[in-house]
């Protein structure tokens, strides 16, 4: 029963932060000068709260149009992520698993001094990259209709930039890293390893919460350099939508909506993480079954 | 012995070792900021005009840098090098220039390019050198190996020279670029000097993320230090307000703030100040909560010391300074990033005033639309070391400050 309530409390919480965060927009929003319409955004924000409170999304236009530059948006943080999580989770366990002051364990500390740069610096530097390396422009609206391979590398690029900045990667290889020696350096684990058992699930079994909860911590800073990058590569997605309302139209119910959507996104994979970790732990799923 | 090695490995050191350590940091962070600080003084008090158009896109008059360069030709029209009466069936070289000229040259400087020919083995060992299309007085020195040029006049020439083997000849074509003083980093579209443009934006580098450090460190240690010494409700207040702030992505509440304040940049970099302040107050709650239960405290209060002098001055003042110190400046230094990255996106710094960002900007536009590489490349390692010596300065202060390297 206890994990249940736990599970509870936690969600009521994300339920409050969420209404929480959308007020402070929505009040910014209309406090904000030179609104192109007097639309009321404290309501707007009501309709919008029920809509994603109820998955309901029927009956409003401006999340249609939304769909098309979320999707856009989608593509580029899940293929970072996937990146991200494969170059650091395996760099942090072959680094883990070496003896200290072996050549992985410098192939990581040289990726996390690189990996520190801000993001903005390595977009740019990647633009620089496709300009001169590949002569392409580095905006994929642009290239949709060349060859494949102008295509391939103007998606890889922001994707590289967003894996490569703000140091996430840096962040994994560390957290892997210091799991995958504590794992090896348990009594069981040893025991195993001399019977001839092979080890590997304890490893995912604990690295799986940790990485994952560190990407939940750190999914809003993904969203804000996912602005950066889309902006860099002319990435019709959701912070270049954000962007051009800001600056250009003064369209401001947009900006409320993609930053609740961020929300809503942060706040669930939030809770999701917290599921996984909960039950990837054998006492807590034996609660969970009593229940 | 493993443990001393073990601690070799790690980098934690002995107490001697961390403190040349923090020494050096300390030292190249220091330099790092007090070259921060010169430029943006000497930046303000020239009156120079940072503008001019005809000398836009210069490449840079340094060597090391034009060597980076891919395309020589800028505007020239391309002639594709050509020979004849060349034999290939025997196994010749081509003849060709395979060295690269310098670009820049400055007025009432002599410029000097002595190209490298090879020649194969063409019937002629040394090719005839030859000026083929120039601005007036480039031409061919006295010993016939390299050409000698003191431009008058400001401006882009086309030159173009040939080499003649006798049964072959080759061209190469470049564009020079003349100005008044020398370019050391090129300029940008609009005629700036690279190098002033980046010193006169080390000022909206500094200035704004100085009042947002003091903000976000001065505020977070009084609110982490009251919060871990007296508990309650204000402990979890905080909690509820910093995971609503969290959870929405900070740029997008910066992009808020900017909107509001009407692009003032002082008023955006002081609102990151509470984006960083939750982190300083954490830090400092939890070694409150952590000291406050020690026989010192307790030693304290039997004195009759205040409760605002044993949180104040024995707990934080004495034990949390050096990590406050290394807090203030990663505030710094990411309150630059920030400021770059807003001014980037159009929400911060605006032309006419120059910041780093809105020189990257501009770079990002000019390495797309015309191949320029070094605007980018230049303000990035600006940007690059203004953050690295930041945070290698409070890393290093708060070694030397540091209880156990004392």
């Amino acid at each position: 029963m206890h994990a249940f309530q736990l599970f509870a409390r936690r969600l009521a919480n994300a339920v409050g932060v969420f209404v929480a965060s959308g007020l402070i927009v929505s009040v910014a929003l209309a406090l904000a000068p030179d609104t192109g319409q007097d639309a009321p955004t404290i309501s707007l924000f009501l309709k919008y709260s029920r809509q994603f409170l109820t998955f309901d999304f029927a009956g409003s236009p401006a999340l249609e149009v939304l769909a098309q530059s979320a999707k856009l948006t989608f593509y580029l943080v899940s293929a970072a992520l996937f990146l991200t999580s494969l170059i650091g989770v395996s760099l942090g366990l072959a680094g883990g698993l070496a003896r200290p002051g072996s050549a992985v364990t410098w192939v990581s500390r040289f990726i996390e001094a690189v990996t520190a740069a801000p993001v903005l610096i390595v977009a740019l530097i990647m633009v620089l990259v496709a300009t001169s390396l590949f002569e392409i422009m580095p905006e994929f609206s642009l290239v949709r209709e060349g060859a494949l391979q102008e295509r391939m590398i103007a998606f890889l690029l922001p994707v590289l930039a967003l894996t490569f900045g703000d140091g996430l990667l840096a962040d994994i290889i560390r957290s892997s890293e210091i799991c995958a020696r504590q794992v090896r350096e348990r009594e069981f684990i040893r025991a195993l390893r001399a019977k001839g058992i092979p080890t590997g699930m304890h490893y995912v079994r604990n690295l799986l919460p940790t990485i994952s909860a560190l990407i939940a911590n750190k999914i809003t800073l993904l969203f804000s350099a996912t602005v950066v990058v889309e902006y860099v590569f002319n990435w019709k997605g959701l912070g270049y939508a954000v962007l051009f309302a800001l600056q250009q139209s003064k369209d401001y119910e947009l900006v409320l909506l993609v930053t609740m959507l961020m929300v809503f996104v942060v706040l669930a994979t939030s809770l999701i993480v917290t599921l996984i970790s909960d039950l990837s732990d054998p006492r807590v799923r034996a609660s969970w079954k009593k229940v | 012995m493993a443990t001393y090695s073990e601690s070799k490995r790690t980098g934690t050191g002995t107490g001697r070792s961390r403190r040349r350590a923090g020494r050096l940091r300390t030292a190249y962070g220091a330099c790092v900021v007090a070259m921060l600080v010169l430029a943006s003084i000497l930046a303000s008090r020239s009156s120079d005009a940072l503008e001019d158009p005809s000398q836009s896109l210069h490449p840079p008059h340094s060597r090391f840098l034009q060597s980076f360069l891919y395309d020589p030709l800028g505007e020239c029209t391309f002639q594709p090098l050509f020979r004849f009466g060349g034999d290939d069936n025997r196994g010749e070289y081509a003849l060709s220039i395979s060295s690269r000229p310098g670009l820049t040259a400055v007025v009432g400087r002599e410029y000097i390019y002595r190209p490298t020919v090879i020649a194969g083995s063409s019937r002629k060992d040394t090719p005839d050198l030859a000026v083929a299309d120039a601005p007036a007085g480039f031409e061919l020195s006295e010993s016939a190996l390299q050409f000698t040029w003191t431009p008058l006049e400001t401006g882009r020439f086309c030159v173009t020279i040939s080499a003649d083997a006798g049964s072959s000849r080759v061209y190469q074509t470049f564009e020079m670029f003349v100005s008044d003083k020398p370019h050391w980093f090129g300029t940008d579209r609009a005629g700036r000097d690279l190098l002033w443009a980046l010193a006169a934006g080390a000022r909206w580098a500094l200035l704004p993320g100085l009042i947002m450090a003091l903000l976000a460190v001065g505020l977070g240690t009084l609110i982490g230090g009251l919060g871990g010494y007296y508990g309650g409700a204000i402990n979890d207040l905080f909690e509820f307000v910093t995971s609503v702030t969290e959870s929405i992505p900070g740029l997008l509440l910066l992009f808020m703030v900017a909107v509001l304040s009407n692009f003032n940049v002082y008023l955006t970099i002081a609102a990151l100040g509470f984006l960083w302040l939750p982190r300083t107050a954490r830090a400092v709650r939890a070694r409150v909560i952590q000291l406050k239960s020690h026989d010192f405290v307790e030693a304290c209060r039997e004195l009759g010391q205040s409760d605002f002098d044993i949180l104040w001055r024995e707990i934080v003042w004495s034990n949390e300074r050096n990590q406050l110190l290394s807090q203030f400046f990663q505030a710094l230094s990411f309150a630059i990033v920030i400021e770059v990255t807003i001014s980037y996106l159009g929400l911060g710094v605006k032309l006419p005033e120059i910041s780093w960002g809105v020189i990257l900007k501009e770079g990002r536009d000019a390495a797309i639309a015309a191949n320029v590489y070094w605007i980018v490349a230049v303000t990035s390692v600006a940007v690059l070391v203004a953050v690295h010596g930041l945070n290698s300065l409070g890393r290093g202060l708060s070694e030397l400050l540091g209880r156990e390297t004392r």
